[in-house]
């Protein structure tokens, strides 16, 4: 399918070239990179380079130094963060609810989802923007960080990519937390407890110079993060109104309603635990559309990750670098498809045959 | 059972309030044409070319001339606010049909009568769902097809790939799990053909489905329009996209960038997808879909 699409595309990487250049030059070049080879011999050269665990556009004879895979880490770490941290906070209209209204109609809920869904991430960058800016300048100033963007290129790669992964999701857990406590919903200790202990494991096994890296390096990440977390959240808040309303009509929640349960309890020990399949497998569907915010988001920004290389590949009619990344999506949104149904049989007891239940 | 969905859907708070913003919608594009022929100078308030000589400099905040100011180009905000709602309704009127009867076709005829196919075709839906459309629509508009890619067109391949994708899935599914309900098996003892059994008895179970989720789909096209429009991808229409990129890009060096020039088209974008957004979450409510 990925290949029927690369055929699709008008051009190739080569076709905004013949304003600079005669049809003569344009076909000489394509000669010596192979883009007139027969297809299946393109496509050969291809999937043996996604196999030798380099994607790149390699449908040519030559390959452009960044790779595909490189734009991973980064993706990784503006997209878990922000799927953390709008998990929790799609939560809160919910959490703030009565139970006995959970299952009535949410309008106001559905059009704030939308209304931050609609938002445009160029308008949310004009409107957030500056200010994270400033106030990390700030920072960096108050706390005497120096350092530019180009020192991640002193470390290795992959470590710093991987202490940074956990840094975010660290910082991630302190936002929600933060959040949880100004909304007074409950005092996140667990929370908080896994943020201080990624955060130990930051600051044991990484350099201070490395630190500070990662500090410099977080000014654009949260940008992003910022950005896609708004999105995000409204995607899910509408997620969670129909979720929460279907389960709230169910005979056990009623029960626990009876019998006096605070609504704090039904919703943690009742509501959330069975909200988390039908939560997760929409995540999945939607996973296409989360890889399209993430195209315009990172584009506006200018973050480094798999969005704005995708957006390149297709404005520079690169197809076999947009089909290389189309192909890596689609390996991701599958296995997390997948992870989710065995997941399910797993946990879910009306799933796993008539012998257990 | 259109007229059933349009008059159920019209009972629940989210469809009133889901039509009244489409109602919105379709008055100011009218209004647009009207001023346009009427009051308005061609030369000043067209939302492409227009240009106010009697104004400098451009952006000028809010007056009686222009009721919403005007962008760093010249042009008057309100006229092309009004001017970009014709193409989403277009788009997205488009959109709902070519999805609606692509997977009522699709979806009743295929998982019901030619069951060998089903396999294939869920197989192929499943793929159509791992792409996303926005990403389509980007790359279709990098290529030779910019100039004909109009909301129409647009809103045509969006339709498609939204119906034959996660709608097909949706109403396959329903489909066999109807397949050999009692009512139908009824129906075919007492001579009813296949195809009958079909038209009559299939058809207007999963109308509500298709129509709900085509209206989400629908949803996601008017955002994804947006964000090709955002990028020019959509050629010289007057569209909002368009709008927030000229305001910000131009803006920052000609007089700056300002929330007058912002708000009126992110305005108009939560305006249009949350009237179709309402409507669906009318239909799913009103006819017990739990998607």
């Amino acid at each position: 399918m990925f290949y029927g699409i690369n055929i699709l595309i008008p051009g190739d990487f080569l076709t905004p070239l013949r304003l600079m250049m005669s049809q003569e030059e344009l076909d000489a070049l394509r000669e010596t990179l192979g883009a007139n080879d027969p297809l299946i011999q393109q496509y050969y050269r291809w999937i043996q380079s996604v196999f030798s665990g380099e994607i790149t556009p390699g449908g040519f004879r030559q390959r452009s130094s960044k790779t595909v895979l490189d734009t991973v880490l980064p993706t990784l770490h503006v997209l878990l963060p922000s799927f953390v941290i709008s998990i929790y906070l799609s939560r809160i209209p919910a959490l703030k609810t009565k139970v006995k209204r959970l299952g009535k109609e949410k309008i106001f809920s559905d059009v704030f989802g939308i209304l931050l869904i609609s938002l445009f991430p160029p308008i949310i960058y004009f409107l957030i923007g500056d200010r994270l800016e400033t106030i990390f300048r700030s920072l960096f100033e108050r706390f005497e960080i120096t350092g530019t963007s180009s020192e991640i290129l002193l470390f290795s790669e992959v470590k710093l990519g991987l202490g940074y992964l956990i840094f975010v999701i660290a910082c991630s857990f302190i936002i929600v937390s933060f959040f949880e406590l100004i909304t007074m919903i409950m005092i996140p200790k667990q929370k908080i407890l896994i943020a201080s202990s990624l955060l130990l494991v930051v600051l044991f096994f990484f350099e201070t110079k490395e630190v500070v890296t990662m500090l410099y390096y977080s000014k654009n990440a949260f940008i992003t993060i910022g950005i896609l977390t708004i999105l995000l959240i409204g995607e899910f808040i509408l997620f969670n109104n129909i979720i929460v309303q279907n389960i709230s009509k169910e005979d056990h929640i009623m029960t626990a309603a009876a019998i006096g349960y605070s609504n704090q309890k039904i919703f943690k020990d009742h509501i959330i635990r069975n909200s988390f399949f039908p939560f997760a497998t929409r995540i999945a569907i939607n996973l296409p559309y989360t890889v399209a915010s993430l195209v315009i988001v990172e584009s506006t920004t200018g973050w480094g990750g798999m969005g704005s290389m995708l957006y390149r590949a297709i404005m520079s009619q690169d197809s076999n670098a947009a089909m290389a990344i189309l192909f890596l999506l689609a390996i991701l949104t599958a296995t997390l498809r997948l992870l989710i149904t065995f997941s399910q049989v797993i946990f879910n007891p009306q799933l796993r045959g008539t012998q257990n239940v | 059972m259109f007229r059933l969905i349009l008059r159920s859907t019209y009972k629940t708070y989210h469809g009133k309030l889901g039509y009244f913003f489409l109602l919105l919608l379709m008055t100011g594009s009218v209004a647009h044409i009207l001023l346009l022929n009427t009051i308005w100078p061609v030369n000043v308030y067209d939302p492409i070319v227009g240009f106010d000589l009697s104004v400098f400099p451009h952006p000028v905040t809010p007056s009686s001339s222009h009721l919403l100011g005007t962008d760093p180009l010249g042009r008057d905000v309100l006229s092309m606010f009004l001017a970009g709602s014709e193409p989403l309704i277009k788009l997205s009127i488009v959109s709902f049909i070519t999805g609606l009867i692509s997977s009522l076709i699709v979806g009743t005829f295929i998982p019901f009568l030619f069951k060998r196919f089903d396999l294939l075709l869920r197989e192929f839906s499943s793929g159509l769902v791992l792409i996303s459309p926005p990403i389509v629509l980007l790359i279709l508009g990098t290529g030779d097809f910019l100039e004909k890619l109009s909301p129409e067109v647009v809103g045509f391949i969006y339709g498609l790939l939204g119906g034959l994708g996660v709608c097909y899935l949706v109403i396959s599914t329903r489909v066999k799990e109807l397949i050999n309900s009692e009512f139908l098996n009824a129906s075919r003892v007492i001579g009813a053909s296949e195809l009958q059994i079909a038209l009559k008895h299939i058809l207007p179970l999963i109308i509500p489905y298709s129509v709900a989720l085509m209206l989400s789909v629908t949803t996601s096209g008017i955002v994804a329009y947006g964000f090709a429009s955002f990028f020019g991808q959509v050629g010289w229409t007057p569209n909002w996209g368009m709008m927030i990129y000229d305001a910000i890009t131009y803006g920052s060096y000609l007089g700056g960038t300002n929330l007058w020039n912002l708000m009126p088209p992110t305005f108009g974008f939560i305006l249009c997808s949350s009237s179709f957004y309402l409507i669906s979450i009318s239909v799913k409510k009103q006819f017990g879909i739990t998607l």
